[in-house]
């Protein structure tokens, strides 16, 4: 089975999807008859190509209609690039392509190569974007910014209590921090004397039979909110 | 010094007006204890020679080894502390209280050499005036004059002790030892200006017993004080109303009648038909007051008197819920329910039981000052007789110490603090 001979729009296609484009259309130039047109995009720019093959440089003045054709298109695209086969090459002038801001594509049945890019002309999309911009703003009614104005000072009132509140949280969190610094000080310190009061009741032998050691401390020490009240006299 | 070393070096006496309790916080929950009184021994007695003994005065446990006739007992023993005050020109009980004082110390006192002295808590009573205070601390710098026993010394009331030991900030503690009774209104500090005092104490009660002895026909025994105080905590009953409890016991005299054989001895106590009287002892603690008692006090029985000591008034005949009304009330009205909310019985004075059978007519001393309170139109009164009354007061001087900060200097004015004697 043979295969099937790869169009020009195919070679030209396969060669700026590399550059991230998307064939959006193919076709005949509908005002011109001696060319075929590739559109392309990349979501923000649409660039034409106008493709010219062999037969075309047979026809006296093909080439002048295809090149005027292509210079209508300037104002309708972001970028207008002519491809032509690669043996003729030599038939255009490089230098005058790129003067006049069209891109020089040329193919033959291995593929394609993009000897000048297309001028890509940002600002007709940027101020697309803009009035697209002014439009949307122009929408948007005064009732709605005095609305959204009220919104915005009751969302900076609420955010000031939140910060009122999370002071205070603060202040008691550090104040509850420094009270379990404390306990956990005075729990060291018992833990400490502990085995001190066990080591002096072996020593002792009066108080061998008197200290119930294996209990800890005497009960009147443990829990004695006195303990807390004493230790602060001074 | 270290607030550690102090911690591990608190020594708690406890100068009760019948025993002397004392201790450092090694012992856990038990202190020593020993009688408060001294014997000044005969030393040209052959008996003294004989036991090649040098001291004046003997304390502790060795007393009864010295004891001689009875004639020479009221003569030669002293109880200094008996009304918890002690004359400032006493010598003999001064001296008793050094020689307690001494022994205690030197009882436990550890032979290293980073002992460098104890962290001593004593307690006396709230009413003793700054005298007591200041011959106390001489006593603890003369402890320092062979090898240093006393670091620093604190002397703290004994209510606060009790309150201390009790783990209640706030609170009335009511006293009763052998000599007399303090009522103490507490609010982490005692409030000073609201103490009541009562002339009277264990021994009132002891009085009447050996009035009830003598009309009982054991007038010889009466003169022993230890042993009319032993009648007197075996056989004495506190009744819930003194009228109805005669009522029932002349009703039911086998209910009430009792024998005491005192162990070692021949001696065989019955009261007989007087065994009724058992409820005065009690009555007697609460309510001198009673109609029934004048017929004691005309037959020459000593009435408790109102007496002033130093700036202090001690109550004679004041009746228990008397006392506490009056003190409490002299604290500010939004104090007053916590006082009454809490009230804390201390001291052997208050430990009556109700033997099996007499639930009906006898009570125990909180319920009938609860009762004697109701009377009275106080309401919400809990009344609570302290768990192992006779150590409450030594575990509260240990509580104190372990707490109290090291460099808490003494101040006259606040009666609290360290005072550095070594």
């Amino acid at each position: 089975m043979l295969r099937r001979r790869p169009k020009p729009e195919d070679i030209i296609s396969a060669l700026y999807e590399e550059e991230g484009f998307y064939e959006i259309e193919r076709g005949e130039d509908p005002e011109s008859e001696y060319v075929n047109r590739l559109i392309l995009s990349d979501g923000r720019r649409e660039i034409i190509v106008n493709i010219l093959d062999e037969d075309i440089f047979a026809i006296r003045g093909a080439i002048q209609d295809a090149l005027l054709q292509a210079e209508k298109l300037k104002g309708k695209f972001d970028g207008v690039a002519i491809a032509i086969p690669r043996k003729y090459q030599r038939a255009v002038d490089e230098d005058v392509m790129a003067l006049h801001g069209f891109g020089l594509i040329i193919y033959d049945n291995l593929g394609a190569e993009e000897i000048i890019p297309p001028k890509i002309r940002e600002g007709i999309r940027s101020k697309k974007e803009e009035e697209r911009e002014l439009d949307k703003s122009r929408s948007v009614r005064e009732e709605e910014i005095i609305q959204l104005r009220r919104d915005f000072s009751r969302v900076l009132k609420v955010l000031e209590e939140i910060e009122a509140r999370l002071d205070r949280l603060e202040k008691e969190q550090n104040k509850l921090i420094k009270r379990i610094a404390d306990v956990e000080n005075k729990l060291r310190e018992l833990s400490k004397a502990e085995p001190r009061i066990r080591e002096e009741a072996k020593a002792t032998p009066k108080t061998i039979s008197r200290v119930k050691v294996e209990e800890g401390l005497p009960s009147y020490l443990v829990d004695n909110p006195w303990i807390e009240i004493l230790s602060r006299r001074e | 010094m270290s607030e550690e070393y102090k911690r591990e070096h608190v020594f708690g006496l406890d100068y009760g007006t019948s025993d002397f309790k004392f201790g450092p916080i090694t012992l856990g929950e038990v202190p020593e204890v020993v009688e408060n009184r001294g014997y000044f021994i005969d030393s040209s007695s052959l008996m003294s020679r004989l036991m090649g003994v040098r001291r004046e005065v003997i304390v502790g446990k060795d007393v009864p080894r010295f004891l001689e006739s009875r004639e020479d007992l009221a003569e030669r023993m002293v109880y200094p502390m008996r009304n918890g005050i002690i004359p400032k020109d006493d010598a003999k009980a001064w001296r008793v209280i050094k020689e307690l004082t001494k022994y205690a110390l030197e009882s436990f006192a550890p032979k290293d050499e980073s002992f460098q002295g104890f962290y001593v808590v004593a307690s006396i009573s709230v009413v003793a005036p700054r005298y007591m205070y200041e011959k106390l601390f001489e006593i603890f710098k003369e402890m320092n004059e062979e090898k240093v026993l006393v670091k620093a010394a604190t002397i703290i009331p004994q209510p606060l002790a009790v309150a201390i030991a009790h783990k209640i900030p706030t609170c009335t503690v009511v006293e009763s030892g052998h000599g007399n009774t303090q009522v103490c209104p507490i609010s982490m500090y005692p409030i000073r200006n609201a103490v009541i005092a009562l002339n009277r104490g264990g021994d009132a009660a002891n009085i009447l017993t050996a009035e009830i002895l003598k009309d009982a026909g054991y007038g010889d025994l009466a003169k022993e004080e230890s042993l009319v105080r032993r009648v007197k905590e075996e056989i004495g009953l506190l009744p819930k109303n003194l009228d109805d409890a005669i009522r029932f016991a002349k009703d039911n005299p086998d209910e009430i009648r009792v024998s005491l054989k005192i162990p070692g001895t021949r001696i065989k106590i019955d009261l007989e038909d007087l065994s009724w009287t058992r409820f005065l002892i009690g009555e007697y603690v609460f309510n001198p007051g009673h109609e029934i008692f004048q017929s004691y006090f005309a037959r020459g029985m000593p009435k408790p008197s109102d007496v002033k000591i130093g700036d202090t008034y001690f109550y004679g005949m004041m009746d228990m819920a008397e006392s506490i009304v009056t003190s409490v009330e002299k604290c500010s009205i939004e104090l007053q329910p916590y006082l009454y909310s809490k009230i804390l019985l201390s001291g052997g004075n208050f430990g009556w039981s109700v033997p099996k059978g007499l639930e009906q007519v006898a009570t125990t001393s909180d319920q009938k000052l609860k009762s004697m309170l109701m009377e009275k139109g106080v309401e919400n009164v809990d009344v609570v007789i302290t768990g192992d009354p006779k150590f409450s007061v030594w575990r509260g001087c240990i509580v104190y110490g372990y707490a109290v900060p090291v460099d808490y200097e003494w101040k006259w004015e606040k009666l609290e603090g360290w005072m550095n004697v070594a």
